[in-house]
């Protein structure tokens, strides 16, 4: 137990120094790093360029991702990136579509929607009511079907899926091809990134889920700098494994 | 004068940000240190009186989000209109759970059903068959899916899916002669599979740790003004 502390305490450490420190001098130098390509973060501003341009709507959806529960932080990333998309299409009366199954994070939504409004000054085009909750819990099958069904009666133009999903994803997949919808997805759990690896247009794949912040609002240093510890926590594992391998061959 | 009140603002915002941010921090960092610590020391029961004031919080959640759901399928019910039936069968169900909770909760039911909870019984029949009719056709719209993936690009990685998909198909038949076929479904779920999963959940374990790190940074946008 002590041990598992120890590894714990260490990767916490390394996160937070290089977090900062990837924030700190990427500000210094003025000079953000490059990020590698990514194409589900090309595609997501795309879509909603597209859903304002055909005056339609955009799916979003953090799935069973809960705060308060494990999925806290995935919540929490799924959160940033409905920020993002929809602060740059906030200069709109049209609000984003946006569902989920946790009651907590759909408070925390509605907040984000608001700030999203509020940081273009059209606070008034805000509507509470777009965030439709699902009650249901984890992998729910019925929240899939209901979300795909609310997602076509407000004419949404494409689903942006991003956050933990189970099978239920299929359905709201198979309804983005009957409807003639885009559809990018990605889940933290394995069954719900299988079906998003088959079924997404531009899929995003494990970690990605986590740096949507930096690709989708590139002018901040800190969210690089979180990119930057996440390569360096990668890396530190990949020798860890290699070396441990080695050890024990 | 309205810029100046507009500077104002500006800082109150920043006041406020800070604020949020020196709250998360310290709770964020006691709750950590807490569930790290044994539960009968200070810091841990520190940590789970903040994870019972969650549980609180979240149940108080769940009463706002039945409630909302309500309201607007009622603000839906008057005007004629698509879904509006639906509406009704929604709001239909909720009064009938909750007459059927409080029947159970009182021991109301004579008959047969006497002493039993109806409740769990018609959650299982309904909800639990409704969920199980629409995961088997998961199964349907992945396969369809395969086929428009490869329709659409075929790359080396497709192909990889592919050749998994119908190796691990075939590998299920019950037919005499297909041994070959199972024995490498096995070593596929077994090794690579295995060794992908793990990488998977490593990946989001690690982005799940910097995620974390923004948010004790008071970087995060949950309770950060623009």
């Amino acid at each position: 137990m002590a041990n598992e502390n120890t590894y714990f305490w260490l990767i916490i450490t390394l996160a937070f120094v290089m977090t900062v420190l990837g924030g700190t001098i990427s500000s210094r130098r003025r000079k953000l790093p490059t990020l590698r390509h990514i194409p589900g973060y090309d595609a997501m501003p795309r879509a909603v360029d597209e859903s304002i341009e055909s005056d339609r709507r955009v799916h979003l959806s953090p799935g069973s991702a809960a705060v308060g529960q494990t999925s806290t932080l995935t919540a929490i990333a799924a959160t940033s990136i409905i920020y993002a998309l929809t602060e740059r299409q906030s200069f709109l009366n049209r609000s984003p579509l946006v569902t989920l199954t946790d009651p907590v994070t759909m408070a925390m939504t509605n907040d984000i929607l608001r700030k999203a409004y509020m940081a273009r000054e059209n606070l008034t085009a805000y509507r509470s009511r777009v965030v439709s909750w699902f009650p249901q819990g984890h992998n729910s099958v019925a929240f899939g079907a209901g979300a795909a069904i609310r997602a076509k009666n407000m004419d949404t133009s494409s689903h942006i899926m991003v956050g933990e999903f189970g099978p239920e994803l299929a359905f709201i997949g198979e309804s983005s091809v009957r409807n003639r919808q885009g559809f990018i997805a990605a889940s933290t759990s394995l069954e719900g990134q299988a079906i998003a690896y088959a079924q997404s247009e531009a899929p995003l794949i494990g970690e990605e889920i986590f740096v949507g912040s930096a690709y989708l609002e590139p002018q901040s240093a800190t969210f690089a700098g979180g990119v930057i510890a996440l390569d360096v926590l990668r890396w530190a594992i990949i020798i860890a494994i290699i070396i441990a391998a080695l050890v024990n061959a | 004068m309205q810029a100046d009140r507009k500077t104002r603002k500006r800082r109150r915002l920043r006041l406020g940000n800070a604020v949020n941010a020196t709250l998360v921090l310290a709770l964020g960092f006691i709750t950590m240190v807490g569930l790290l610590s044994p539960a009968d020391s200070m810091t841990g029961l520190t940590a789970d009186v903040f994870l019972q004031l969650v549980g609180v919080l979240a149940a108080v959640a769940v009463l706002v989000g039945v409630l909302n759901l309500l309201l607007v399928h009622l603000g839906r019910l008057p005007r004629v209109r698509k879904g509006g039936f639906y509406s009704l069968v929604v709001i239909l169900s909720a009064v009938a759970v909750a007459v059927v909770h409080v029947l159970d909760r009182s021991k109301s039911w004579g008959g047969d059903l006497e002493g039993q909870k109806v409740g769990p019984r018609l959650f299982g029949v309904i909800q639990v068959t409704l969920e199980s009719a629409l995961a088997g056709m998961v199964f349907f719209f992945l396969v369809y899916a395969t086929y428009r993936l490869m329709r659409h690009r075929v790359t080396w990685a497709n192909l990889v899916f592919l050749a998994a998909v119908l190796i691990v198909l075939i590998g299920w038949l019950p037919l005499k002669g297909l041994d070959g076929a199972q024995d490498v479904r096995d070593w596929l779920m077994e090794v690579p599979v295995s060794a992908g999963a793990r990488g998977l959940l490593i990946g989001i374990g690690l982005g799940t740790v910097t995620v974390g790190v923004r948010v004790l940074l008071g970087r995060e946008r949950a309770y950060r003004e623009p």
